[in-house]
């Protein structure tokens, strides 16, 4: 046991005149004594302040996503997947009608859907969306959610973070950053949509109303809505494979090996035994078959097994989080 | 100065696999002066360093700060920390980054912004606040992340190699800041760099092989309760035989009753008069025609804790 004095025994005497300047800038700016030692700038409210900080982690995730190259290759790959499944998949569905459709239709109507689904959607261009975004959304949630921890653990900027955030806090903020960075992606397909199915009809609605329940805003609306419930296993999944990962690299092929097996083993037990509920809840991905031929509120109940699925990656996630050094 | 604990550790155990990097290490320090924390490579000074911030859970033993358990929430705006080589991130600016850990801190906008503002300006940094980490020097980006750990005015900052790497000019502002603020904040400073730490307090803990070393308390008991007064002279040359036949003629003088080249090539005197040695040092080295550079009361940290 050690226990030094308390106070120096001698002094260096060397005058540090050219910092004179720097600490009296320090005490002008409210630091002159113990009583600035705490902040009078705490407003620190439980749950308010919880989700305060949450938010703020959130953003910062949005913002560090955004500025990185990992979020301007995904970005950059989305627009290119994107554009393509509208000009190849999307666009020559509304010509189902006029014989125009081309082999995209074929492979929408052989694969994926009924002709009978796709005639309940208010246009046939919303059906290819609904199939399109199915399968593309996870692929690039994936790739852009799975570097939520391990760069910045390798780096150190999580120690920074550490002193003012618990690991829980950092994984719930980070994971609501990406779940908002995918919002943005599913608004955005929905979007564009919207703005084809315009363009090409010059009307929204083409075969239905705007509103009631079959109107284009709650189909379509909620169709987004149950799209992006679909994508959070894939963002928490990430989120547990990044707190593994030792570093990025490792992180997105760890990401990439788990996505394509788990999408080849959904696709192998739904072709298997078909769309079961058993099926449903054992992998995330696997309620894609049966969301297929769901339109609007219909999707919403497959779609939840997802908000399960995201809980038990995002809990193993936690514990991860809690044990590991940063 | 707030005389409460400030770190307590008992029988504080860190394993890596098999490696006890912290072996049982007891340590109870309460606040004032800067704590020095030294050490050989794997002595453990970053893992209990680690600790202490929560950035790593210790494997056994107990460890408060300011009576808090590490990564407690209690601890959040009471404790900073610069951490050795952690980085910002790089693509966000600095603004951006310190006003987030503000607004942690439980900050409004508003007074994260100033406060963002208040810390740059202390390391005289104001203007970076829109650059990139990237796009700092070494030694601004050490200073940046000596900015942050004031961030809220904690009341303990623990500092890990605060100056590794770092040009003179950025060495001399980070020292006259821990200096001047050590009135208002407890530092803790864990660095290889002796002569650095010498410069900035005598109370140290010296970490070997996981533990802390007797050698600790030689260093601090040195000055403090020892009856033996020393001197430490620098000699221009740098030939050890000179110095060791310096050594031995200063051995004669009256006002010394032993004197010693040391491996550095400094010569350590024991006297009971220090004023009245210096004297007599300074009359024969004139009227032998030899040079000298340096002369100090005491001996130098890294003589207190190697050369006995």
């Amino acid at each position: 046991m050690i226990t030094p004095s308390g106070s120096s025994s001698h002094h260096h005497g060397e005058q540090i005149t050219e910092f004179t300047d720097l600490v009296g800038r320090y005490r002008a700016l409210g630091n002159s004594g113990d009583s600035t030692r705490f902040s009078p700038h705490r407003h620190e409210s439980g749950s308010g302040f919880l989700m305060m900080r949450i938010l703020v982690l959130a953003r910062a995730e949005v913002q560090r996503f955004v500025g990185s190259r990992r979020g301007l290759v995904s970005l950059l790959a989305f627009c290119l997947l994107w554009y393509a499944a509208l000009t190849w998949f999307v666009l020559p569905a509304g010509r189902l009608a006029s014989g125009g459709a081309g082999a995209g239709i074929d492979v929408l109507l052989d694969e994926y859907l009924s002709l009978g689904n796709l005639l309940r959607w208010p246009a046939q261009e919303y059906a290819a969306w609904w199939v399109a975004a199915l399968y593309l959304l996870p692929f690039v949630s994936v790739v852009a959610s799975a570097d939520q921890i391990a760069s910045d653990r390798a780096r150190g900027t999580l120690r920074y973070l550490i002193l003012r955030a618990s690991r829980l806090e950092i994984l719930a903020g980070r994971f609501l950053g990406q779940a908002l960075i995918m919002a943005v992606a599913t608004l955005v397909t929905m979007l564009s949509t919207l703005a084809l199915v315009w363009y090409q009809h010059q009307s929204l609605v083409p075969n239905t109303r705007w509103a009631g329940e079959d109107g284009v805003v709650p189909i379509v609306g909620l169709a987004a809505l149950a799209l992006w419930m679909t994508l959070l296993p894939w963002i928490s999944l990430m989120a547990l494979v990044s707190a593994l990962a030792r570093t990025p690299s490792q992180a997105t092929r760890y990401a990439l090996i788990i996505w394509i097996v788990l999408s080849i083993a959904a696709a192998w037990l739904s072709s298997r035994w078909g769309s079961n509920v058993v099926l449903d809840h054992l992998l995330p991905g696997s309620p894609v078959r049966t969301l297929l031929s769901r339109i609007g509120s219909e999707a919403m109940v497959p779609a939840s097994i997802g908000l399960l699925h995201a809980a038990v990656f995002l809990v193993a996630a936690a514990l991860v989080m809690c044990r590991r050094d940063l | 100065m707030v005389n409460t604990s400030l770190l307590s550790c008992k029988a504080l155990v860190r394993r890596y696999g098999r490696t006890r990097a912290l072996d049982g290490v007891d340590l109870e320090l309460a606040g004032g002066a800067p704590i020095a924390l030294v050490g050989p490579n794997g002595a453990g000074k970053t893992t209990l360093f680690s600790v202490l911030c929560g950035f790593v859970r210790p494997t056994s033993g107990e460890v408060r700060v300011l009576g808090h358990r590490p990564g407690s929430s209690a601890l959040r705006g009471q404790l900073g920390a610069l951490p050795q080589d952690a980085l910002l991130a790089p693509r966000r600016t600095v603004g951006a980054q310190l006003e987030d850990f503000a607004r942690l801190q439980g900050m409004t906008r508003a007074v994260a912004r100033s406060e963002r503002e208040r810390v740059l300006d202390v390391v005289d940094l104001a203007g970076v606040a829109r650059q990139l980490p990237d796009s700092l020097s070494h030694g601004m980006g050490k200073r940046v992340a000596f900015a942050q750990s004031l961030i809220g005015s904690p009341r303990l900052v623990l500092l890990d190699e605060p100056t590794a790497g770092v040009d003179p000019p950025n060495v001399r502002v980070i020292h006259g800041l821990i200096r001047e603020m050590a009135g208002q904040i407890d530092f803790m400073i864990s660095s290889h760099n002796l002569d650095e730490l010498e410069r900035l307090t005598d109370r140290v803990v010296y970490l070997d092989s996981g533990r802390v070393s007797a050698r600790g308390a030689i260093a601090n008991d040195d000055s403090a309760s020892s009856q033996i007064g020393r001197l430490t002279i620098t000699l221009e040359t740098i030939q050890a035989s000179a110095a060791e036949q310096a050594a031995f003629a200063l051995t004669q003088l009256e006002s010394i009753s032993a004197c010693r080249a040391t491996p550095r090539g400094d010569l350590v005197a024991e006297v009971v008069n220090e004023d009245l040695a210096a004297r007599d040092v300074i009359e024969w080295c004139a009227a032998h025609n030899v040079s000298w550079r340096r002369l100090a009361r005491g001996r130098s940290l890294e003589a207190r804790l190697y050369d006995d």
